[in-house]
């Protein structure tokens, strides 16, 4: 029992270097659909900061996503998440270690049974098992934040793209997440949605939620992040920071026709 | 009408046997069907192959073949301990027959749920009960109403191939009373109550399928 506790410690320890705390982090990870290998020994971390994975399409970028959210299982390499290697746990201990992994679906997947309200206050109540007055409290503070008070009682199949989106992030923020995904958060938006989605992303940075964006779309992708990564033929080519872009013009310039 | 009087009380007998083995078949293999239609999604190969075999078969033979086999049928085969009351053998076969349709309706309505609910229920950390019980389970529901409506219709007129193991039915009772009076208004009173029952059955569904229509 003791060299297991021991063990939980230095992991605990491992995953804050400086002021920087670390994630989400993969080691070596693969996953091959049949004969086609869709993520190729990829290794990376995410802190709290806000990255995006762009490259063309069928670079592995969603499936990547898919792997990190539990969706999918590696075939080789490791997750971890806050520290703790999530790789090898049990589906149920899973369910336990990704509680505060949130991830926004390209097409949002709400509840299409569920109101907005009920959509965002299920997870909290019937898994985080809170208690009711506090989450209503939470709920319309959230949807307040996202202009969606008006939507309370609304049915997804009503609402437009953007607002689905919003009700998605806000179903998110309401499982208290310490790190957000998006996979291809703009391909349903118009231009003054993006702007919105932008801000919403800057703030959730602000308070503290690390973020990591799946996108074609480069442009997005290059005025909200601080650190892009560069995926093509199911591996990241290029990790580079924003800081230093100017340096990777050249290799940035064939994804910006 | 003084006929119509006088007959009247023998078939609301045959009704309310009618209504026993309805309400009893619809209770039991509404749940059962649910489960097993679980059960089929689980690929646990040997659980899915007999699953099908059952389907294949009951949905494969006629209903009365069925009841002809349970009532009198198993008693020849297996001996006096089958020799159970014709009301109960026919029951037992109603359960059996029409959870083998239930089954495939709830299949059929929780293939058609996307893939996506599953995953952002996951993505949410809900358990497996959780997610049958919050976002499966209504939405099978929502989307099988159409069809248990059929169901159950169709369940009330094939409750009559009872009267051909004996049983005392509206069926029974509406033949026997032409039978011995020789004059048909009996069976237009047996036409009517089955149109009662049937209709009421029609605009209970519809109100519930109203309610449910809050979302596409």
């Amino acid at each position: 029992m003791y060299w297991f506790m021991c063990l939980n410690k230095s992991n605990e320890r491992k995953h804050i270097i400086g002021n920087h705390m670390t994630l989400l982090e993969t080691k070596n990870l693969s996953k091959t659909f049949g004969t086609l290998k869709a993520v190729r020994d990829v290794s990376f971390k995410v802190e709290d900061e806000i990255v995006s994975i762009i490259g063309p399409s069928g670079s592995g970028k969603s499936t990547l996503l898919r792997l990190l959210s539990n969706l999918e299982t590696p075939d080789e390499g490791q997750i971890y998440l806050f520290g703790q290697e999530v790789t090898d746990l049990n589906s149920k201990d899973k369910l336990t270690a990704y509680k505060q992994l949130q991830f926004i679906f390209q097409d949002f997947a709400l509840f299409d049974h569920l109101s907005v309200y009920d959509n965002i206050t299920l997870a909290p109540i019937k898994v985080f098992k809170k208690d009711k007055k506090q989450v209503m409290d939470e709920a319309l503070s959230v949807l307040k934040d996202l202009g969606l008070s008006d939507k309370i009682n609304s049915y997804p199949s009503t609402l437009s793209g953007g607002q689905k989106q919003r009700v998605a992030i806000a179903r998110a923020i309401m499982a208290n997440p310490k790190i957000m995904l998006f996979d291809e958060p703009t391909s349903a938006l118009d231009m003054e949605s993006i702007d919105d989605l932008k801000k919403i992303i800057l703030d959730l940075k602000q308070k503290g939620i690390g973020i990591l964006v799946v996108t074609h779309d480069v442009s997005f992708a290059r005025s909200i992040s601080e650190r892009l990564l560069f995926m093509e033929n199911s591996s990241i080519i290029y990790n580079v920071s924003l800081d230093n872009i100017t340096d990777h013009q050249g290799r940035l310039d064939k994804y910006l026709k | 009408m003084n006929y119509i009087g006088l007959i009247l009380e023998n078939l609301l007998d045959g009704t309310k046997v009618t209504l026993t083995v309805f309400a009893l078949t619809w209770v039991f293999s509404i749940p059962l069907g649910l489960v097993l239609a679980l059960l089929k999604r689980s690929n646990i190969k040997v659980i899915t192959y007999l699953l099908d075999l059952y389907t294949w078969i009951i949905r494969g033979t006629p209903l009365l073949l069925q009841l002809f086999f349970v009532v009198y049928g198993l008693p020849i085969l297996f001996g006096e301990f089958f020799l159970i009351p014709e009301l109960w053998g026919a029951i037992v076969t109603f359960i059996i027959n029409y959870t083998a349709y239930f089954i495939e309706i709830f299949r059929g309505g929780m293939n058609a749920i996307p893939k996506n609910q599953y995953e952002a229920a996951s993505v949410l950390s809900l358990s497996k009960r959780q997610t049958f019980l919050y976002i499966l389970l209504p939405q099978t529901v929502k989307k099988t109403l159409p069809s248990i409506a059929n169901e159950t219709i169709t369940l009330v007129k094939d409750t009559a191939l009872i009267s051909a193991v004996a049983i005392s039915d509206l069926m029974r009772n509406t033949k026997d009373t032409v039978a011995r009076d020789f004059r048909v208004e009996a069976y237009f009173v047996a036409a009517i109550i089955y149109l009662v029952l049937t209709y009421v059955l029609v605009y209970v569904f519809k109100q519930i399928e109203r309610k449910k229509a809050y979302y596409r």
